[in-house]
């Protein structure tokens, strides 16, 4: 059964009261040009296990909505001018309407949950806006710390960008009232690592790797933020070292703080070998999953093993 | 080439792997955990055949299993009440002091092995990175390796407690209570680890107040006020850095649930408590320099240590995140002070034995 991904409308300016000014001319904005990638994960974990329609949109329509909200307040936050190309709401519109738009997106998901009726999703749920929230509080205390580690930035994108995949991947089981503590860890890993994959490639397109999107070169080190892969450069680097490594206002001039392209090129060599550790890891957890599902849902393994090619290497499974 | 298993805590090799006792010829290395210590604990090992096992120098393997920078932690108040009984010439039985300073060593060793043990099996050192000697974790040593040389050592240090107990009974009360005390801090680990609060408490009495008083009257000395608030001093110098390290992992730490002082006062109010901990400190030293060392040395060690808080206190007030590399600069600079008192206090020390 293939459906095609996003055939159904997440964002409905009937959902939203027409009296308020600018909102859904706003919300308009926001929801068209994006990806929806992580709808497409709630539709094809559905579609695998035969999830009712209604919970399917409902399912969809929460996780845009708390990633839009995100997008609203980190544009703000991070003082962004553009969101897919167009001028970010807090520029276009006030500050004031993207701070409301965002916080009022989150609790549409909540009147939309309870309207559900399954008290652990809402619970869930509200756990993980919880979760995205004390990871944008923490981004934002390491702006313009440049001596940042790996692993205190993998806590973060635990945090903020991992919590989305996690929801993603157990709130259709939870839908279905399927509760198994076993399947919920392993699920729980699994978008631990998938958060993290997702967060690490996003970080390389700042040094145009894999590229194919025209983000922005060395956005995030321009704003003060040294993101993942910037870390794992910097680690072991002498105050001086990283001072002009920060400086570097194009590519050019980052490859020759660090040592020339062919230290930038090693680099990210042992970066992807160490990402390649995390895939296997997920490859583990997905063999594990199997023994939880039900005669018929183990196509679902099949479409979850891809995720990685797509969310870290960028590219469309063979 | 290596394996990935979980393992939840009902499965019957939950605990042979982290023992490292289900295979001799392999190590499983924690990689990821969930759910510590609870019901519901799952661990993912990488399963490692034991050659590939990057191992260090065998020096380097038993200097960071033994956590020899904590030595200090033992060494400092020994040499300071070894010193102060030269000088003040009642060190009365040289060789009961050997016996006791080989005793008191070996207990410590055990106990940072057992530690290490318990922290690993626990989940403690398998949640915090950069807790522990790490030496279980990175495969150079199993769990039941240290648990069995923790206990040798235990053994061979309660040996060397007979011959002083016997020559001295006063000792056996120290010991008695310094059991109890080591005792009690193990019985709330293993019923609560993540509350560490007691732990702090029995953290100040051992390295301090027990351990002063015990080695002074383990060398024949007789038993004294000075020895009790020489320990006393230290102890809150050594909850100091304790406090430093808990403040550097507040948010691994504090998501993980344990309860210490640090984590429960959170971040803002954790920071003043380092600052109004350092600042008792040197209260608490010049007081006990005015009372039992005289006004001069009190006088210019204090001098010294408030010029160089400065650093501290100036980073500790601008640290902005519980996650960023600040954290390592104040533990840095709050680790330098510790260590320069300690300078200072042996350069005192030894001023005193040669005038």
């Amino acid at each position: 059964m293939q459906r095609s991904v996003i055939e159904y409308k997440v964002y409905d300016s009937k959902d939203f009261p027409a009296y308020l000014p600018k909102l859904n001319k706003l919300y308009d904005d926001l929801f068209t040009g994006g990806k929806g990638f992580r709808a497409k994960l709630i539709r094809m974990m559905g579609a695998n296990l035969t999830l009712d329609p209604k919970a399917e949109l409902l399912l969809a329509q929460t996780i845009e909505f708390i990633h839009n909200a995100s997008l609203l307040h980190d544009d703000l936050i991070d003082r962004s001018h553009l969101r897919r190309g167009k001028t970010a709401a807090w520029l276009k519109y006030t500050p004031e309407y993207a701070v409301l738009a965002g916080d009022y997106l989150l609790a549409r998901v909540m009147v939309n949950l309870s309207g559900f009726g399954n008290i652990k999703l809402v619970q869930y749920t509200a756990e993980v806006i919880s979760d995205l929230l004390e990871g944008e509080w923490l981004q934002d205390s390491v702006v313009g710390d440049f001596f940042v580690t790996l692993e205190q930035l993998d806590r973060i994108h635990n945090l903020k960008t991992a919590s989305l995949f996690k929801w993603c991947l157990r709130a259709p089981f939870i839908a279905q009232e399927r509760y198994d503590e076993e399947l919920h860890r392993i699920l729980e890993e699994m978008g631990t690592l998938l958060g993290q994959l997702f967060q690490r490639s996003d970080d390389l397109l700042d040094y145009d790797i894999r590229n194919d999107e025209g983000k922005a070169i060395l956005g995030d080190l321009k704003s003060g933020y040294l993101n993942s892969f910037g870390a794992f450069v910097t680690k072991g680097r002498s105050r001086q070292e990283i001072d002009g490594i920060v400086k570097s206002k194009n590519l050019e001039e980052y490859y020759a703080s660090i040592g020339g392209k062919a230290q930038f090129d090693q680099k990210l060599l042992e970066f992807d070998e160490m990402n390649k550790g995390l895939i296997q890891m997920y490859n583990h957890h997905l063999e594990r999953l199997k023994s939880f599902l039900k005669p018929g849902e183990e196509k679902l393994i099949d479409q979850l093993r891809p995720l990685t090619e797509i969310l870290y290497w960028r590219r469309k499974p063979s | 080439m290596s394996e990935f298993v979980t393992l939840s805590k009902n499965s019957p090799e939950f605990e042979s792997y982290l023992l490292g006792t289900f295979a001799s010829d392999k190590r499983a290395l924690p990689v990821q955990t969930l759910n510590v210590n609870s019901a519901a604990e799952t661990v993912t090992f990488r399963v490692l055949p034991l050659k590939e096992i990057q191992r260090p120098s065998s020096l380097s393997v038993i200097l960071q299993a033994f956590k020899v920078r904590n030595f200090l932690l033992i060494m400092v108040p020994l040499f300071l009440i070894f010193t102060k009984n030269m000088a003040d010439s009642t060190l009365r039985d040289p060789m009961s002091a050997a016996i006791a300073t080989l005793g008191v060593l070996l207990g410590f060793l055990a106990v940072n092995l057992r530690n290490d043990y318990m922290d690993h099996m626990k989940g403690v050192d398998r949640v915090l990175e950069k807790s522990g000697s790490r030496a279980i974790q990175n495969g150079w040593v199993t769990a039941a390796q240290v648990r069995s040389l923790s206990t040798i050592l235990l053994l061979s240090s309660l040996l060397c407690a007979l011959p002083i107990v016997i020559a001295y009974p006063a000792v056996a009360l120290v010991i008695v209570l310094s059991l109890i005390v080591g005792l009690w801090a193990q019985f709330k680990k293993r019923h609560s680890f993540k509350y560490q609060i007691g732990g702090e408490l029995a953290l100040f009495l051992l390295l301090g107040p027990l351990l002063t008083v015990g080695y002074q009257l383990a060398m024949g000395g007789p038993l004294d006020r000075e020895s009790f608030w020489l320990g006393a001093v230290w102890g809150w110098l050594v909850l100091f850095v304790v406090h430093l390290k808990n403040f550097s992992n507040i948010l691994p730490s504090s998501q993980a649930g344990f309860s210490n002082t640090i984590n429960w006062l959170g971040f803002d109010k954790a920071r003043r408590l380092l600052a109004v901990w350092w600042g008792l400190f040197m209260v608490f030293n010049l007081l006990y320099h005015l009372i039992y060392a005289g006004i001069f040395w009190g006088f210019y060690l204090s001098l010294a240590l408030a010029v160089w808080s400065g650093t501290f206190i100036y980073r500790l007030k601008n640290i902005s995140s519980p996650v960023g590399s600040e954290l390592r600069t104040v533990y840095r600079s709050g680790f330098q002070l510790y260590l320069l008192t300690i300078g200072l206090w042996v350069f005192e020390c030894l001023w005193y034995l040669v005038y």
